[in-house]
């Protein structure tokens, strides 16, 4: 560094009161993870929408227009990754899951098992496992599964029929299809989903999208017997199968109103654990994965969620606080091909993920894609959890802090909003509030307390911190936290 | 639905015209769309052959009588076809493009034999020789086209949905000049103040809304002269969809002007011998478009001056992803129109296919040629139901194959809607066997289940036999068929009016049954199953039926 050059860094540093980085070069996403596009051979049109992993080391993902591909070497040269048709002719599958030596797929209309029996890496048997939901040739009428949970089950969410109603059964709820192939509904209230999978505990959530009941995208836990905010499939509360398991909720939602209002009157609504604020995060929460290995950087078993339109990965922390889970969304990876749909995680620590815009657009910019992403061993500085507190919020980072920024309140910035619960579709951001910064406490190394005048329950409480450093002077990759305060922690008692 | 004998009647050759140049177009429904011309011995011919259907077609000149031989040879190619163009080496086989894909052309020269005779040409791709081709007449007068045994049906008859009535002739405006307006008017403009937007003379001597090349917003103005015999009133029709006006001499004689479904009105007006001036005013604001135009009179039975033109309502029929079979069975599982939602198409390299429908464990639909097009799935988020590609396509009766019925008048379970799923059945799946890769289907009901192998037979006339087998025990019915009449002929039971012929081989004991029940007839097959049965089903096209009846395909 030249001395003028060293005037002007000391200046700017002086002037703009360290809110602008000493280095020049800001870290990037690139800097720590790696995005391989993986090549689709040519006549391939794979729209990505489900990833898994066989015994045999390779890889299986599937493609909306119902083809099965196998990827050899997954791990190497993207180009060297050799490609073979497994299977074709499926009605739309959403995922793939492999277990008990059988290829699992959610088609439109049923859970099927496939394995190549003659070992010519094709499947010649296609078991129909469950069928038991019902189509009626509506585009809307998605489904997505899961990898069997600990028990052993696979939870399916059925989209309504189109955004407002459920023609036929079960359109919009989520089943339970058991080892033995037997049904169980498990939950109501499903809009339009985009994706479903188990968190490390095997718990599911799953995404429904922006629409009616739906003021922003979002996850939601699917804890069995819940209502999920939509209430056009509640018609099947009579059927025999639904009575034997669960009831009809005594109250119905009143439209117009909020979450916490609703939650008071309809005791079985769950509301969403992860809201991903509409146009900020994403347009069009879909599938998820998640390191249980730590082999991924320092988000162990925290939800790494697709967005489909703004063709990125965002994060999520989950906590859970009075028996309901919430917690805090960032942002993450961006640069995808097309539009996310599905991800997988390998316990190696490599991320696969891949999609389509058919249909609803994406910035990817791909008609379908399937890209790879590796960790480069160095851990970007962001916030790692962000936990609801009585009185605000604890910031742990992934690097110690720096003392000075990190207890500055003008490091920090908080607004929280909510959206409308309603019937009709969507909802703008409403009930604006800006809750002041009372405190900045550093109480680790790499902890801070933030505390606040206000905590307003059901509000994304979007907290910015944009001026804190880490040790070695660096900004957060991503400074910005969207945590959905389901429920306020009550007081800790010391 | 254009048909061959206007391309006919437009496209006549003269003897004087040193070569025979021709367009020969393969349209929707099997059809050429020229399917007779004459040529003199030894002239030169120059045809160019373009494909316009949505499948594949060729053009093959056979010798003398040679039509049905040489496309019944073609079908006997098996798997050489496809390398060969569908053209087996006989020495019957004059002249010959290759197989021509959707939108491919091909030109085809030759010399026309020098002994005088009728040439069929026919296209012999796969089955379509029944019903597709033509003829050159060289050197022998050209019969009445109506009582032409070397044309198809359709062209002998005008076609059968839509055709003209025979009894009317074709008349004929001479000195005739059309022009085109632009324009959106819900009553007939003077078009004397607007500016045209083409112009032309049309040979056809026949009033045609399709000479403008527009659907909608468009006005027409004919003029010409038409011959007047006899002095007298003669009676004018017109009938339009939207609006028109007649004027003879210049004055008007029927008024349909207006915006409106097809309205037909009537004039009449006193005529010298002589030449009558015509002018005929149309306009077309959207939707539908029709022009009718009689005249008789004194010596004039009917005589027709406007083409009628009916516009099918434009179905979005997206296309460019079709699902070709090769050498293996394919699978297609979607919204498939004529199923349930449950539907599972099968293509065989037979150039069969069918719909298997998991709702009700039926074969819902069975049809030769192309398969299916993956486009209206494929594209943006993929409303609706795709109709399978293909020809000869057969609706069959879906309810469910088995039925434990109370009584032998016990009525059938109906499959009453398109979501309906048959009751106490589970469907299984399936797998794919050998090298083609078919599938079978398997199904239970009750303490039963069955196995379900649709097994392809390829021929002149490909078909399916079903190859059902039962484990279980006790007593079940199999329906066969069901519809409004079942008729037995020799060892085939044909199935209401339709394609449609089923029957049985290997019966053995089994004896199928034709019972009437809730108004309709059904052929059933009572088992008594103790340990397994077979049912093997055939499912054949009714050539006879489709030499009668079939004409345009599935285009409907």
């Amino acid at each position: 560094m030249n001395k003028k050059n060293l005037i002007f860094t000391l200046f700017a540093s002086f002037a703009l009161g360290q809110i602008m980085p000493a280095n020049a070069a800001n870290p990037v996403e690139s800097d720590y993870y790696q995005i391989d596009r993986i090549p689709i051979p040519d006549g391939v049109v794979l729209e990505t929408s489900g990833i898994e992993m066989l015994p045999n080391g390779k890889l299986a993902v599937c493609g909306r227009r119902g083809n099965v591909y196998v990827l050899s070497n997954p791990f190497g040269k993207p180009e060297d990754i050799k490609w073979t048709l497994y299977a074709e002719g499926l009605h739309e599958p959403l995922n793939l899951a492999f277990t008990d030596g059988w290829l699992y797929c959610t088609q439109r209309g049923e859970l099927t098992r496939m394995k190549d029996m003659d070992g010519d890496d094709r499947a010649d048997i296609f078991e129909t496992v469950n069928d038991g939901w019902g189509i009626t040739g509506d585009y809307h009428e998605y489904a997505f599964g899961t990898r069997p949970d600990p028990n052993g089950d696979m939870w399916i969410v059925l989209c309504l029929t189109g955004s407002f109603s459920s023609q036929i059964d079960y359109r919009g709820w989520c089943l339970r299809i058991t080892k033995e192939g037997e049904l169980i509904p498990t939950a109501s209230g499903i809009r339009s989903p985009g994706g479903i999978g188990l968190n490390h505990l095997g718990e599911a959530f799953y995404a429904d999208n922006q629409g009616p009941w739906n003021g922003s995208s979002s996850l939601k836990h699917i804890p069995p017997g819940s209502f999920q905010g939509h209430p056009g499939g509640w018609k099947w509360f009579d059927l025999d199968a639904v009575k034997k398991v669960m009831k009809r909720p005594e109250n119905e939602p009143k439209s117009e109103s909020r979450y916490p209002v609703e939650r008071e009157r309809v005791k079985e609504l769950t509301p969403p654990a992860l809201v991903f604020p509409h146009g900020v995060l994403g347009n069009s929460t879909s599938g998820f994965a998640y390191d249980g290995n730590g082999k991924f950087g320092p988000f162990k078993n925290q939800l790494l969620v697709c967005d489909q339109t703004f063709s990125v990965v965002n994060r999520g922390f989950l906590e859970k606080i009075n028996g309901v889970y919430q917690g805090a969304a960032f942002s993450f990876l961006k640069g995808f091909g097309s539009g996310n749909i599905s991800a997988y995680m390998h316990p190696s620590g490599t991320l696969f993920i891949g999609g389509t815009d058919r249909g609803w657009g994406a910035r990817g910019g791909k008609r379908f894609a399937i890209d790879r992403v590796t960790w480069k061993n160095k851990v970007p500085f962001e916030i790692h959890e962000m936990r609801a507190k009585p009185d605000g919020f604890e910031l742990t980072f992934t690097h110690e802090v720096d003392a000075k920024t990190a207890s500055d309140l003008k490091s920090y910035s908080m607004s929280a909003y909510t959206y409308i619960y309603q019937s009709k579709y969507g909802s703008p951001v409403v009930d604006k509030l800006n809750p002041e910064i009372l405190g900045a406490e550093v109480t680790g190394p790499k902890t801070v307390r933030v505390t606040v005048d206000k905590l307003t329950k059901g509000h994304v409480h979007e907290l910015q911190a944009k001026g804190v450093r880490s040790l070695d002077n660096k900004p957060i990759l991503h400074p910005i936290g969207y945590y959905t305060l389901n429920e306020i922690p009550p007081a800790e008692v010391n | 639905m254009v048909f061959g004998l206007v391309h006919f009647f437009t496209g006549s050759i003269t003897a004087q015209e040193q070569t025979v140049d021709l367009e020969i177009r393969a349209k929707a429904g099997l059809q050429f769309s020229v399917v007779r011309f004459a040529a003199k011995p030894g002239q030169s011919v120059h045809l160019n052959v373009f494909n316009d259907d949505e499948m594949a077609h060729n053009l093959v000149f056979t010798k003398v009588g040679q039509r049905v031989a040489v496309a019944n040879a073609a079908l006997g190619l098996g798997e050489k076809a496809e390398e060969k163009n569908w053209i087996p080496d006989l020495d019957s086989v004059l002249w010959s493009t290759p197989v021509l894909k959707p939108g491919d052309n091909h030109e085809l020269k030759f010399n026309a034999p020098k002994q005088k005779g009728i040439y069929p040409y026919v296209c012999t791709f796969i089955g379509h020789g029944f019903v597709m081709y033509g003829a050159m007449y060289v050197d022998i007068p050209m019969p009445d086209i109506s009582t032409d045994q070397n044309v198809p049906e359709i062209a002998r008859t005008g076609g059968s949905s839509t055709g003209s009535d025979p009894k009317i002739g074709k008349g004929k405006i001479e000195n005739f000049t059309y022009t085109v307006y632009k324009g959106s008017w819900n009553k007939m403009p003077d078009f004397s103040k607007l500016k045209p937007h083409q112009s032309g003379k049309a040979s056809s001597g026949i009033a045609d809304p399709g000479l403008a090349g527009l659907s909608e917003n468009f006005g027409m103005v004919f003029e010409g002269e038409i011959n007047i015999g006899k002095k007298g009133t003669y009676d004018f029709s017109l009938g339009s969809d939207d609006g028109s006006r007649l004027y003879i001499n210049n004055k008007l004689v029927v008024d349909n002007d207006g915006v409106h479904s097809m309205t037909t009105k009537k004039g009449k007006i006193a005529l010298d011998p002589g030449k009558a001036k015509l002018k005929l005013e149309y306009f077309e604001k959207g939707g539908q478009e029709e022009l009718a135009l009689e005249m008789s009179g004194p010596g004039v039975k009917r005589l027709q001056l406007a083409k009628q033109v009916i516009k099918p309502k434009k179905v979005a029929f997206p296309s460019g992803n079709p699902i070709e079979i090769t050498s293996e069975a394919r699978i297609y599982r979607n919204f498939i129109e004529g199923a349930s939602p449950r539907g599972i198409g099968v293509g065989y390299p037979e150039k069969v296919n069918l719909c298997f429908d998991a709702n009700t464990m039926q074969i819902a639909m069975l049809w030769h040629g192309a398969f299916m097009d993956g486009a209206k799935h494929w594209n943006g988020r993929g409303q609706g139901f795709q109709r399978p590609s293909g020809h000869y396509l057969m609706n069959i009766n879906r309810d469910q194959p088995f039925a434990q019925l109370n009584s032998n008048d016990a009525s059938w379970p109906k499959a009453e809607g398109r979501d309906t799923r048959a009751k106490h059945y589970k469907f299984r799946g399936y797998f794919l066997d050998g090298k083609e890769r078919r599938p079978t289907f398997g199904y239970s009901l009750g303490g039963f289940s069955v196995t379900d192998y649709p097994s392809p037979q390829a021929g002149s006339m490909p078909f399916i036999i079903r190859n059902i087998n039962i484990k279980g025990s006790g007593r079940i019915w199999y329906l066969a068929a069901a519809g409004e009449s079942i008729t037995k002929q020799k060892d085939l039971y044909n199935i209401d009016n339709s394609m449609l012929q089923v029957g049985f081989s290997d019966l053995k004991n089994l004896k199928p049954i034709i019972r009437e029940n809730s108004g309709r007839k059904e052929l059933l097959i009572k088992l008594n199953v103790d340990g397994q049965a077979t049912i093997k089903q055939h499912y054949r096209w009714n050539v006879e039926y489709i030499l009668k009846e079939h004409t345009h395909g599935q285009k409907k």
